[in-house]
């Protein structure tokens, strides 16, 4: 029988790590900040720009989110791993962002494969290759570029819990912290999150 | 388990999220289906896509650009003692409890005119009109962040930059109005029921409260349009800080169009902390062009006189402002914090994230020692 996927969200020894860079930056230790940024700033800008999909603002939420984390580092007891805590903070800045770019009017159905606005450097594409020859991976390519497609046209609800789900591997647990609902919300947004994927690639295709 | 059945548990199956006895009768429905045992191979693909999505690079120098964010709007707030006191929500929630009305009770104070009202009064509608119709649209005096530089006096023939003390009484009196009306359209159009005379009787003790501790309304409103909505929001709370007996609380519209500081300041502090302001705010303008080029900064500042009905500037905060007009703001546990993280909070059913608690979790000792105090509310708008 096909397996679940089972994946720890945060490993144990990163998470403790975590808390002792936290405690670390409580007492005052501006390394221990700085280690926390290095450790968790591509986790920041990726959650960014899954959601935003644009570079140079995922770049931006990500650096205001470490600002946060570090003038509120007091207010942090360690209630929720520290990853979570940070995922809250991007996934409220990018909402933030989202809304900003609606109220102006700027196309709130972009597209995951727009180009995408940077500064420097390019977007890696991690293509998860399964099969072994080039032409599985050209159509691996391909279905990863629909699926790209079809995410930005989800409504923002599901395309967080998605994100959050396939891209952090956060439990259904974790993304509720994170979204500030319930457990059984986000079963539903990543279950009907899906199904609409599965839809527009249908139509797009 | 059916097929129907297995469709919907199919997602949380995939993601190991069932418990051991649902997902012993997927599994055991899976074995005998192939309809769905293909279905959940097309939704393994899909999540594995995902997962594969193109992910971004961390620019080089992120670190050090956080760093100069952090120069830039200054340290982490200040922590005292207090502060551990003010997370337990036994302190914090009366505490919280008591700002929102506060707030509330600024807005009565503009919205709602303090005379008595007879039992059967619901609202003053031959009034409202009336003076509606005395309400002339005003163009706004807007000097910019340069104008000012320049010396600029704002557009001639309008009011001046600041409206302060009894200038303001006038001024007040068409916003109270101005709101009621827009309260009576919605009365008139039976999306809101009219006031009942002991909710009115509350208000009314409300503002009596407020007159008691010398809390004036909204003397002024200053408008700053900058795309770094905290480095702003830290200036003001920094400046509000350094002055005695000042409190701010900030809270944020839910379309992320405006943000909202209220800084209750003694009034003999109000010349101070609009020179103080003025400055730090020109300063960091300053650095944010020398780090950031991209980014256009400005400040604008509005008398009363140009925002006649309350407006905000923004849908979601005039809706705000009536609503707490119309006594129906509330605002739930999770905004009884001083936390300055985004924490989502509802007022009249709309959903508002932000701040309510005091500055640094001091308490103003001003207000409680009798001192006049004065509401300053600075609106922060994100500009590109």
């Amino acid at each position: 029988m096909m397996e679940p996927f089972l994946m720890p969200s945060v490993r144990p020894t990163e998470a403790a790590s975590d808390r002792d860079l936290v405690a670390q930056c409580q007492a005052g230790d501006e390394e221990g900040f700085n280690e926390l940024v290095r450790r968790h700033q591509q986790r920041a800008v990726n959650v960014a720009f899954q959601l935003l999909r644009n570079h140079a603002d995922a770049v931006e939420v990500a650096q205001d989110a470490f600002v946060r984390v570090y003038r509120h580092m007091a207010d942090f007891r360690g209630e929720c791993e520290f990853t979570t805590w940070l995922h809250q903070i991007v996934v409220n800045l990018a909402r933030n962002k989202h809304r900003w770019w609606s109220r102006r009017g700027v196309d709130k159905t972009f597209s995951m494969n727009a180009t995408v606005e940077r500064e420097d450097g390019p977007v890696h594409r991690e293509i998860a290759a399964e099969g072994p020859g080039p032409d599985a991976e050209v159509l691996q390519a391909e279905f990863v570029q629909q699926i790209s497609d079809a995410m930005g046209h989800l409504p923002r609800k599901y395309r967080e819990a998605l994100v959050l789900r396939n891209v952090e591997e956060l439990s259904y647990e974790e993304i509720a912290v994170v979204l500030s609902c319930t457990v059984g919300t986000v079963k539903s947004r990543i279950a009907r999150g899906r199904e609409m994927l599965r839809r527009n690639m249908r139509n797009e295709g | 388990m059916n097929c129907c059945e297995s469709k919907v548990q199919m997602s949380a199956y995939l993601d190991g999220e069932l418990t051991a006895a649902e997902q012993e009768k997927m599994e055991a429905h899976l074995a005998s289906c192939e309809s769905c045992r293909l279905d959940l191979t097309k939704l393994q693909r899909l999540a594995n896509g995902v997962a594969a999505l193109p992910s971004a690079s961390v620019p080089p120098g992120f670190l050090a650009d956080v760093r100069r964010k952090l120069d830039s709007v200054g340290a982490a707030p200040q922590r005292s003692w207090t502060d551990r006191r003010f997370r337990l929500w036994w302190v914090r929630l009366p505490v919280g409890a008591v700002a929102a009305t506060a707030v509330v009770v600024w807005v009565v104070m503009l919205t709602r005119p303090p005379a008595p009202l007879s039992p059967s009064a619901k609202l003053d509608e031959p009034r409202v009109v009336s003076i509606q119709a005395e309400m002339a649209p005003e163009p706004a005096p807007v000097t910019t962040m340069s104008e000012r530089a320049r010396g600029a006096s704002p557009v001639p023939g309008n009011a001046p930059e600041w409206v302060v003390g009894d200038r303001l009484n006038a001024k007040e009196e068409q916003i109270k109005s101005g709101m009621g009306s827009a309260r009576n359209e919605e009365v008139a159009k039976g999306s809101q029921p009219a006031l009942r005379r002991d909710e009115i009787g509350l208000e009314k003790s409300k503002l009596t409260a407020a007159k008691d501790a010398g809390i004036r309304p909204v003397p002024e409103r200053i408008l700053v349009v900058n795309r770094d909505v905290v480095a702003v929001q830290t200036v003001a709370e920094k400046v509000a800080a350094g002055l005695s007996g000042a409190t701010s609380r900030v809270y944020h519209a839910p379309d992320g169009s405006m943000s909202f500081l209220h800084v209750e300041i003694p009034a003999s502090q109000l010349a101070e902390f609009r020179a103080q302001f003025g400055q730090q705010y020109a300063s960091m303008a300053e650095r944010q062009k020398e780090s950031l080029p991209f980014r256009s900064t400005g400040w604008t500042q509005r008398s009363l006189s140009d925002s006649p009905v309350g407006a905000t500037g923004s849908p979601a905060g005039s809706a705000y402002l009536r609503e707490a007009a119309e006594g129906k703001a509330r605002v739930g546990s999770a905004a009884a914090t001083n936390e300055s993280m985004d924490l989502p909070f509802s007022i009249g059913g709309r959903g508002f994230t932000g701040t309510v608690g005091p500055v640094n979790g001091q308490e103003s000792t001003a207000r409680k020692a009798g001192v006049p105090m004065v509401v300053l509310e600075i609106q922060i708008k994100p500009q590109p």
